[in-house]
């Protein structure tokens, strides 16, 4: 199953470097670093799309084929099935989009990045299209998970084209004058559709009851490691600008490329909470499926479908949360003190799994 | 370290996907760990998702033989016919669908077929008493499997190495931090 995930977590990020490599074609040239995006990351990127986007329907066909025959499997799925539809539509769209790429100069004119913008919106509404959300109701589920995605992808795709394309600091203030903002208006985006999208599957009171089942464990993990993203997020957007602007010494760029690897780990949990069965009754599914593994290793009582977990302080998780309090801290403090960005990169995966055991231990 | 890191966290999602068997089955007819006393032509099986029509469900008798039975597909209704109705013994269900968000879901019950020993269709309320009484044992079994083996690790001490350690890096990096501004 690891495969699936790692799937969906580069499919996210095929599609954040397809985002910001035409987005940022719209910035004026005052407005941003001096940007040098190769086409062959385009290219990639496209084909990223078709193969990481095969990657659910693969695994339906793997799981039929021993039934009703491979032939006859890859027929139903590929021409019935709402995720082959999907996938039909995406790869489709995908080979026109790939000898665009290929035959036009898309990133020196702007007219062109515009269709290959479009073209990248298409194939994110064909992503929503097939999602769990799209399937539970109307059209809400379709929507609110395509703008939750969208908005996924212009934060970070613009923060991985500048994080890795860049080749100088010219105009740094003024890009994050824009992109500040601009980050900001997206999170907000992410956090509300995220919200709505997490009541289509579980009831918001539910949430750390829904920790005894894997969904909830993955969505726990995606919502922590958020965290330290968000102190990168602030120490991108509002410390580097305060000592850029006094002329300071300082060099944004492995702030920017480290904060970009903590939001693949955002990523990746996300793309495990997509395969995992939704609770939607925690109480059958726990019967059924049984409770997460790593829940059970936590967990010294009896765990019951109908329970519902009692938590309370204890010496214990109360320094769990000292502990991520410092490892918080120790972001700023290495800074202020200008140690390597990889140093507080570390110190935010830390924070993450300090609050995760002290979550976890707080059960009673 | 980044590597160990890496590493550790991968095994964590690794270990918490293990449990990933799914359910989307809500009720069916026979239900898990029924006794029928009835003749049986077909059975039902009802999920919580609409599902696609490629799902699949497959009868064994004791023997593993396979029933062969034709299943049509409704909406989140599953139902498999057989032109005979099911002779004595226990059967196992295996079911595989397909959720309208392609998430593939499988799962299995038993359930037994015994008309020798309540053979008596006058007596209709012995009947309905049987088919109570089963459905409590089968709840009590499933509660029981619920049951956790208490001679796992006690996960406390883990906690607390885990915490030593997590204190430990911390005050590593700070008076690393430290040390290196007094250079």
């Amino acid at each position: 199953m690891i495969w699936i995930y790692l799937t969906e977590s580069l499919l996210y990020l095929c599609f954040s470097l397809l985002m910001g490599a035409f987005i940022i074609q719209f910035i004026p040239e005052k407005l941003k670093p001096t940007i040098h995006i190769p086409k062959r990351i385009i290219q990639l990127a496209v084909l990223g799309v078709v193969f990481f986007s095969a990657a659910p329907v693969l695994r339906v066909i793997l799981f039929l084929y021993e039934d009703i025959g491979l032939f006859t499997t890859l027929e139903s799925v590929l021409s019935g099935f709402e995720v082959g539809k999907a996938w039909n539509l995406t790869v489709i769209l995908a080979i026109f989009f790939y000898l665009f790429v290929s035959l036009f100069p898309v990133l020196k004119s702007k007219a062109l990045s515009g269709i290959a913008l479009a073209f990248t919106l298409v194939l994110l509404f064909a992503l929503g299209w097939a999602s769990h959300a799209a399937s539970l109701t109307e059209w809400s589920g379709f929507v609110f998970h395509s703008l939750h995605f969208l908005a996924v992808t212009v934060w970070i795709g613009i923060l991985l084209i500048v994080g890795w394309c860049s080749k100088d600091l010219e105009n740094w203030v003024s890009y994050l004058k824009w992109f500040t903002p601009l980050a900001i208006v997206c999170f907000l985006t992410i956090a509300g559709t995220g919200l709505f999208l997490m009541t289509l599957v579980i009831n918001v009171n539910e949430y750390p009851d829904a920790w005894t089942v894997p969904y909830g464990q993955a969505l726990l993990m995606k919502h922590l490691t958020i965290i330290p993203v968000l102190f990168f997020a602030f120490i991108n957007g509002f410390w580097i600008r305060r000592k850029l602007k006094r002329q300071e010494q300082i060099n944004p760029i492995p702030w920017l490329k480290f904060e970009s690897i903590l939001l693949f780990f955002t990523f990746v949990s996300t793309g495990m909470l997509g395969q995992q069965e939704p609770p939607h009754s925690i109480e059958i599914t726990l019967a059924g499926s049984g409770p997460s593994a790593i829940f059970d290793y936590f967990y010294s009582g009896v765990i019951e479908p109908s329970m519902r977990l009692e938590f309370g302080l204890n010496t214990l998780n109360i320094l769990f949360f000292i502990v991520a309090i410092i490892f918080m801290w120790l972001i700023m403090y290495s800074f202020r003190k200008k140690t390597p960005a990889v140093v507080p990169f570390f110190m935010g995966m830390f924070c993450v799994l300090s609050l995760y055991f002290g979550l976890m231990a707080s059960i009673q | 370290m980044k590597r160990i890191i890496i590493a550790a966290l991968i095994l964590m999602f690794a270990f918490s996907a293990s449990a990933s068997a799914h359910t989307g089955l809500t009720s069916s007819t026979p239900s898990d760990g029924d006794i029928i006393a009835d003749d049986i032509y077909e059975i039902t099986l009802e999920f919580n998702t609409n599902i696609e029509s490629t799902s699949t469900v497959k009868i064994f008798s004791e023997n593993n033989e396979e029933i062969t039975g034709n299943t049509i597909v409704n909406d989140n209704v599953m139902i498999s016919g057989f032109n005979e109705p099911l002779d004595d013994g226990i059967y196992t269900v295996e079911w595989k669908i397909i959720g309208a968000d392609g998430h593939p879901i499988q799962g299995t019950y038993s359930f037994e077929v015994n008309q020798e020993e309540l053979n008596d269709p006058a007596d209709s309320g012995e009947s309905g008493e049987t088919t109570n009484a089963p459905r409590e044992v089968s709840v009590e079994k499933s509660e029981e499997q619920m049951v956790e083996v208490p001679s796992k690790i006690a996960s406390n001490d883990l906690l607390v190495i885990i915490l030593v350690v997590l204190f430990t890096i911390a005050g590593g990096f700070f008076g690393w931090i430290i040390g290196r501004r007094q250079k």
